[in-house]
């Protein structure tokens, strides 16, 4: 499964690189590097509101705050 | 070091820029042999008359190894091949002629492709009797030098506006028979979904260098089986398929 975090500016400023060190941190933590990819983007157009993400073909706007929670809620559920 | 513009997201490394540098840095499991490996095989083709981005400096910040290289400016072959389908014959001609002027280059000290391929395939998941098949093949398999990136892609050259390409991510490099690094470039396209690519990228290179497909193709197997062993699983499942349809004589 390939997440994607957009690293252009208007998400830089949101708090993308806390995006991507929480989503690293946490796909290690969970020994899920042979089953998940993370790669970074830039802009997907999408940035009116967090850190824009995508999974599976699905937008996310995620903050530092939430990422965690993305993680246990969709990440974590759809392996 | 300023590490507040990201560049580019791996699983286990980020990329950021600083001004005239760029910052490889490894997440806290990285093994510090495979960081001073990569800088190593890095030095190693810096010493060519290749162009590729210089290092600066390996280091560690936070617990995690980094290494920092100079800044290359431009925009990658994939981007442009994105942005400009029109010129894509033209692209896929210089990416093949980088490769070849690539493989034509000297680096005796590197490590030996054919280790690296028999240890992978040792390493796989794949039953005692197929490993045996494939080491054999590999063994019978021509010995040469040319120098073989092993992840040559087109997101891995940045071309500026001059058009003089660099040549980027050296972490796979070693010496041996340049068929593999092709078989690997293949498969690479096919990984990506770029079948059509895959194909045009193969006959041309062929055709470049008066090479047989069928020789080619005979690599595909064992590379295949060598990259099986690493990480993506969807990929995994793939590479494999390739790996069994190889038919043992």
């Amino acid at each position: 499964m390939k997440i994607t975090v957009c690293i252009g500016s208007s998400c830089h400023l949101k708090g993308a690189r806390q995006v991507v060190e929480e989503l690293q941190y946490l796909v290690a933590k969970n020994n899920l590097k042979d089953k998940i990819e993370l790669a970074g983007t830039f802009c997907m157009g999408n940035c009116q509101n967090g850190v824009c993400v995508t999974m599976n073909n699905k937008n996310y706007s995620l903050s530092p705050t939430n990422t965690k929670t993305f993680f246990e809620e969709e990440v974590l559920t759809q392996i | 070091m300023n590490l507040d513009r990201i560049i580019a997201v791996r699983t286990s490394k980020t990329v950021f820029r600083d001004n005239d540098k760029v910052i490889k840095m490894f997440d806290q499991g990285y093994k510090k042999a495979d960081v001073l490996n990569e800088a190593l095989n890095q030095a190693r083709v810096e010493e060519t008359n290749l162009n590729i981005p210089k290092i600066l400096e390996v280091t560690t910040y936070e617990k995690r190894w980094a290494i920092v290289y100079n800044y290359v400016e431009g925009v990658t072959l994939a981007e442009e091949m994105e942005r400009h389908p029109e010129q894509l014959a033209e692209y896929l001609n210089l990416f093949v002629d980088l490769q070849i002027q690539m493989h034509n280059t000297k680096a005796p000290l590197l490590n030996a492709l054919r280790d690296k391929l028999d240890r992978q395939i040792e390493q796989s998941d794949l039953s005692a009797t197929i490993r045996y098949e494939l080491r054999m093949r590999l063994e019978s398999m021509p010995r040469h030098s040319k120098l073989c990136h092993g992840d040559f892609n087109p997101t891995n050259i940045i071309i500026n506006k001059q058009g003089e390409c660099t040549i980027l991510d050296w972490s796979h490099v070693t010496i041996g028979n340049a068929s593999a690094d092709v078989a690997r470039t293949y498969l690479l396209f096919w990984l990506e979904g770029k079948i059509d690519l895959a194909n045009q990228y193969l006959n041309l290179y062929c055709e470049k260098t008066n090479t047989s497909k069928k020789y080619i193709q005979q690599w595909l197997s064992i590379v295949a089986a060598a990259q099986s062993i690493k990480g993506k699983e969807e990929e995994r499942e793939f590479l494999l398929s390739w790996v069994n349809v190889v038919d043992y004589e």
